[in-house]
């Protein structure tokens, strides 16, 4: 039973954590897999792609168990992002090696890797939806211009909160919890209200009354 | 709930901080000594306020043990101008919060359920601060419950906060940079094993079950199922801390009762169970005007060996004093004096102790004694600035005292003060000491 239903995920998965880094072809997955190469392209069109599923099934994975929680409804926007971080590297713990061969390896462009595409647009997706509630509530300040644009440095956040996890050797990887805090409340407090909305406001108003 | 900006992160940037506040501080005396040349009068206290506000406004973005750092130079009255400690005492009650995910994190990685499945209820922000964790209140049942959650990372920080302490301490504070090493081994174990909580949970078991026949105490129960190394769950403690205590204006009896209650309670875990809770900052104590007080944290506790147990007890000792030869031996064996101390220096530093040993010392030389003299308090006060004043003192390469003397001392400044504060009369003829001697 095992032999027929290893999932061409788990075995990229395995592949890489064993031997660091992808697999070069999708002949050399199937080889290592011993199954027909034909079969993969019923499932898949591409590697990418299937890296795709991959970090996407995680992140939708991840959502569902904090939204299942009925705690997050009533967390702040700060709070759910929070959430959302915790849960998502406890989740990216079962899958340690992987992480990191891909981020060790692919080095310093794999900020552009198109294998996180999915999980880009998804992530994206979510923290928009979350601005959104933000401003409603009026957790966040509507701003213009660049009141819309706060999913970009938001997805350098993940990024960079997970390049963090992978070389962080402390015990019980505490100090990637200090580590997500801190930038957390970094950014809500440059997106939230602050100095510069009356610095803004008060321009404003003495360039319309001068 | 106001949380800071930004925290600074990693070791260079605390360290900046650290830089950025001693140009401060050297900005300030520039400040005091150029308006000195037109304005003789200028106050040293304006100087230590201008000093401790900046020290305070760049402690007070670091956690962890720097903070803990400023709480205990906020303790040592003696060693502290007076401008300084009411900035740093506000250290001893805020820092910025832990979101409530993390918490819930927090609960889930160590005890395996959120907090709403352990608790009934369970406060989403803190309601209280401390230097290492913070604590929610929690209900189960008929209980209230106090819910300590110690921040992350906080033991790896310690020993790379204290690096950075190190050169501050010696400036801040007139140390030599000898005692400053010899110290600092001290501080840290203490300090990591403050990080410990279940360390925590089995001392303050002990401790309070061995001073339960004490009188006018309390102390709360502890929750081993509810705790882990970084969660700790007690009883809520009822009581009002000692600012609001004082403010209700308690009677008389009141005070006295609560101070011998601390007095003998700290009489009895030096003398009697030889471990001692090294952190009496007023934060942790709960006072009610039926003049009981609780007890909380027992995160420091100093353990005392009997070697250095029999020989530094032995200064409390009214006769001992006044028999030079036997007090001079003492001095060398304490290291309060050593080999390579000149003769002058030897003069100079057995007078400086014997003055400290008897004015310290007098409360235990007495039937009763009042912490509320002012007279008293003030001449400590005095005592430590001509001391540290004193270019011997100043110069001195060699760490004078012993180690475990570090703790010790700081446990009888803290309470002397404690006591001050509530003003109270206390009957310190009868010491557990001497009935153990006997």
């Amino acid at each position: 039973m095992q032999e027929k239903v290893k999932s061409f995920e788990d075995a990229y998965i395995e592949y890489t954590s064993e031997h660091l880094k992808r697999p070069f072809s999708v002949y050399g997955l199937t080889q290592y897999m011993g199954v027909d190469e034909a079969s993969f392209y019923a499932q898949f069109t591409s590697l990418t792609a299937l890296e795709n599923f991959i970090w996407k099934s995680w992140f939708d994975k991840t959502v569902e168990q904090i939204q299942s929680e009925e705690v997050y409804q009533q967390y702040t926007v700060r709070e759910k992002l929070l959430a959302f971080y915790f849960s998502w590297i406890e989740n990216l713990r079962q899958h340690r090696s992987f992480v990191s061969a891909i981020i060790g390896k692919a080095g310093a462009y794999w900020t552009t890797d198109k294998a996180f595409k999915s999980l880009k647009s998804a992530f994206v997706e979510y923290v928009k939806n979350l601005m959104e509630e933000g401003k409603m509530t009026n957790e966040l300040p509507e701003r213009p211009v660049i009141g819309d644009k706060y999913h970009k440095p938001l997805w350098f956040q993940l990024l960079w909160v997970m390049n963090f996890w992978v070389k962080d050797e402390s015990e019980n990887f505490n100090n990637t919890d200090a580590a997500i805090e801190k930038a957390v409340n970094v950014s809500f407090d440059i997106i939230g209200h602050n100095a510069l909305d009356s610095v803004f406001d008060f321009v404003k108003f003495w360039y319309q009354h001068k | 709930m106001k949380e800071q900006s930004k925290i600074p992160v990693s070791k260079v940037q605390r360290a900046s901080r650290f830089i950025r506040t001693g140009a401060k501080i050297g900005g300030n005396y520039v400040k005091h000594y150029s308006r000195k040349v037109f304005d003789r009068e200028v106050a040293q206290d304006e100087l230590h306020e201008a000093n401790s506000r900046d020290i305070y406004d760049a402690l007070s973005k670091l956690k962890g043990s720097a903070l803990k750092v400023a709480q205990m130079m906020s303790m040592d009255k003696n060693i502290m101008p007076t401008a300084y400690q009411d900035k740093f005492a506000m250290a001893q009650y805020s820092a910025p919060p832990l979101s409530f995910p993390l918490v819930v994190k927090t609960f889930k990685s160590s005890l395996g359920k959120s907090p709403e499945e352990l608790f009934d209820s369970f406060t989403s922000s803190a309601v209280n601060a401390a230097s290492i964790g913070q604590v929610h209140k929690a209900k189960l049942g008929d209980k209230t419950l106090a819910v300590k959650i110690q921040y992350p990372g906080v033991a790896d920080s310690i020993s790379s906060d204290l690096k950075i302490v190190r050169p501050f301490a010696t400036r801040l504070i007139g140390v030599s940079e000898a005692d400053v090493e010899y110290y600092l081994s001290e501080v840290e174990q203490k300090l990591l094993e403050e990080t410990d909580y279940e360390l925590e949970l089995r001392r303050s078991k002990e401790i309070s079950k061995a001073c339960e026949g004490l009188d006018n105490l309390y102390f709360p129960n502890y929750y081993p199922g509810f705790s882990s190394n970084r969660i700790l769950t007690m009883d809520w403690l009822e009581g009002a801390h000692l600012k609001e205590f004082l403010a209700s204006n308690p009677s008389q009896e009141a005070r006295d009762s609560i101070g011998q209650a601390l007095w003998d309670f700290y009489d009895y875990q030096i003398h009697v169970i030889k471990q001692v809770h090294a952190d009496p900052h007023p934060g942790n104590f709960m006072f009610k005007n039926d003049g009981t007080v609780g007890i909380l944290d027992f995160g420091c506790v100093k353990e005392i060996p009997e070697d250095f147990y029999q020989k530094y007890f032995q200064l409390h000792d009214k006769n001992f004093v006044t028999n030079h030869d036997e007090l001079n031996k003492l001095f060398f064996e304490l290291s309060f004096l050593t080999e390579k101390d000149t003769e002058h220096e030897k003069k100079v530093f057995t007078e400086v102790f014997k003055e400290m040993i008897d004015l310290l010392g007098r409360p235990f030389h007495q039937e009763e004694f009042d912490f509320g003299d002012k007279k008293y308090f003030e001449s400590i006060f005095e005592l430590g600035d001509r001391i540290s004043k004193m270019k011997e003192v100043r110069n001195s390469k060699s760490a004078r005292g012993p180690k475990h003397g570090l703790y010790i001392n700081r446990t009888y400044f803290g309470l002397y003060n404690l006591l001050h504060d509530l003003q109270a009369k206390i009957n310190t003829g009868k010491s557990f000491r001497l009935a153990n001697a006997s």
